[in-house]
């Protein structure tokens, strides 16, 4: 098995981006708000190295360790989906509303992802080449409808997402759609479907993703919050203008 | 059969994602000077029409004041003329959706207090629409000749809500926009 050109060049700018963005969520401090985000882009730089490392020095061991990345990736992006709703839900008693309708949307999300699943999949998987092909359809289908149930039950509420929660997002939805019709076409079309192309184009759509998540996440949030200066400041503004308006009352009477 | 579930839920799901982008994207960009220009204006005539008829609702006890010591001092005609007809329903509904994109433009301040009190205003807006759709259906069965009672309990909820919308989101830019709070209370 060799590596050819493209799939090199892809790999090691797979890894760069990874370490752009991890270092842009450390030196920024991003990281406070979205540890598991930063865990999952750390998490991607080492499964880089690791699996590099596997492939030219330990290549029995390649295969066991690229599915175990795999599902612990799955892991770390359904935790991303629910750092994104911790960050948009209002906290206490008064988000209670919004988040009981997430719960129930991804609720019925996991069933309308396994009855999807099941339905373009057509059987349920016996042998271990199955149960991958199965559980990568599913968790991308797991993915799509997770992120619409989020993206429903904020929007309805009219919820407003911060530039950063925004991007993350909007990321991953991105992502998600094409994961999930390039796994579909695998699914219908077989996995020898046009070669690698398809799988090339999964991995540049999710390395213009990356680029956008650098790019959005080493600008400044638009939270326009007052620090407690401002305010007091504004509060003096304010009284001087009540005084005025006192004053000028008094006066007319 | 594959092929077609991957493809329908596929551009379900981008159309989903479309929708919520450009939502949230106007949500988040929303500028308070262009929303305000926005708010069609109500005669003060009509606005004080529509305090006293949201008073007699929501706190029964106000009618002691009046000379006439009853809460039906009102009749559904009466209460159509003051809201402007037909037109001024329009007007009331338009109103509302814009009241919902303002209480968004605080949202940005402050997060805590604004998040209840525009799922208030939110609340408040449903059962305005609500009231507004019956009406418009009431008004169009009239013409194929049925009559609906309900319309006119619907016209004084419609009234009450967009009072109570407008009485919160005005307090809420004193309380959390003043700077801005004098040029929403010279248009709303």
């Amino acid at each position: 098995m060799n590596v050819s050109t493209l799939a090199g060049a892809l790999w090691a700018a797979g890894f760069i981006e990874h370490a752009a963005l991890l270092l842009v969520l450390l030196a920024l401090r991003r990281w406070k708000r979205f540890p598991f985000f930063t865990s999952y882009i750390a998490f991607n730089v080492i499964r880089t190295v690791m699996l590099f490392c596997a492939f030219r020095f330990a290549k029995s061991l390649y295969a066991s360790l690229y599915w175990s990345a795999a599902a612990l990736d799955f892991i770390l992006q359904v935790l991303i989906i629910f750092e994104v709703m911790r960050a948009i839900m209002p906290p206490g008693e008064w988000g209670e509303d919004a988040r009981r309708r997430f719960r129930v949307l991804s609720s019925a999300g996991v069933v309308v992802a396994f009855g999807l699943t099941l339905a373009i999949h057509n059987k349920m998987p016996h042998s271990y080449s199955e149960w991958i092909d199965w559980s990568q359809l599913f968790s991308s289908t797991l993915s799509v409808v997770l992120l619409l149930a989020m993206a429903f039950s904020t929007t309805a509420l009219g919820l407003v997402w911060s530039r950063h929660v925004a991007a993350l997002g909007t990321g991953l939805a991105v992502w998600g759609l094409v994961d999930f019709f390039v796994e579909g076409a695998y699914q219908y079309f077989g996995p020898r479907w046009h070669g690698v192309y398809l799988d090339y184009f999964r991995i540049l759509a999710y390395q213009a993703v990356v680029l956008y998540w650098i790019a959005s996440f080493s600008r400044r949030e638009n939270s326009r919050i007052l620090s407690a200066g401002q305010h007091q400041v504004l509060n003096e503004i304010q009284s001087q203008a009540e005084a005025q308006a006192d004053l000028l009352g008094r006066r007319k009477h | 059969m594959g092929f077609w579930i991957v493809a329908v839920v596929g551009v379900v799901a981008a159309a989903g994602f479309s929708w919520h982008e450009a939502r949230s994207r106007k949500l988040r960009s929303v500028d308070f000077d262009q929303i305000v220009g926005s708010l069609q204006p109500i005669p003060v005539a009509q606005l004080r029409a529509i305090g006293e008829i949201a008073r007699d609702f929501l706190d029964p006890a106000s009618v002691k004041r009046r000379e006439k010591c009853s809460q039906i001092w009102l009749e559904p005609e009466d209460i159509w003329a003051c809201i402007g007809g037909d037109a001024g329903l329009k007007r009331l509904a338009h109103n509302a959706e814009v009241m919902i994109l303002l209480a968004a433009c605080v949202y940005r301040w402050d997060i805590d207090e604004t998040y209840v009190v525009s799922q208030r205003i939110r609340r408040d807006a449903l059962q305005l629409k609500r009231g507004v759709l019956q009406i418009r259906l009431a008004r169009f069965a009239r013409t194929l000749g049925y009559r609906n009672r309900k319309v006119a309990f619907e016209l004084q909820q419609v009234v009450a809500s967009y009072h109570l919308m407008r009485e919160r989101l005005l307090l809420l830019y004193e309380t959390k926009q003043y700077l801005q709070h004098a040029r929403l209370l010279e248009v709303l």
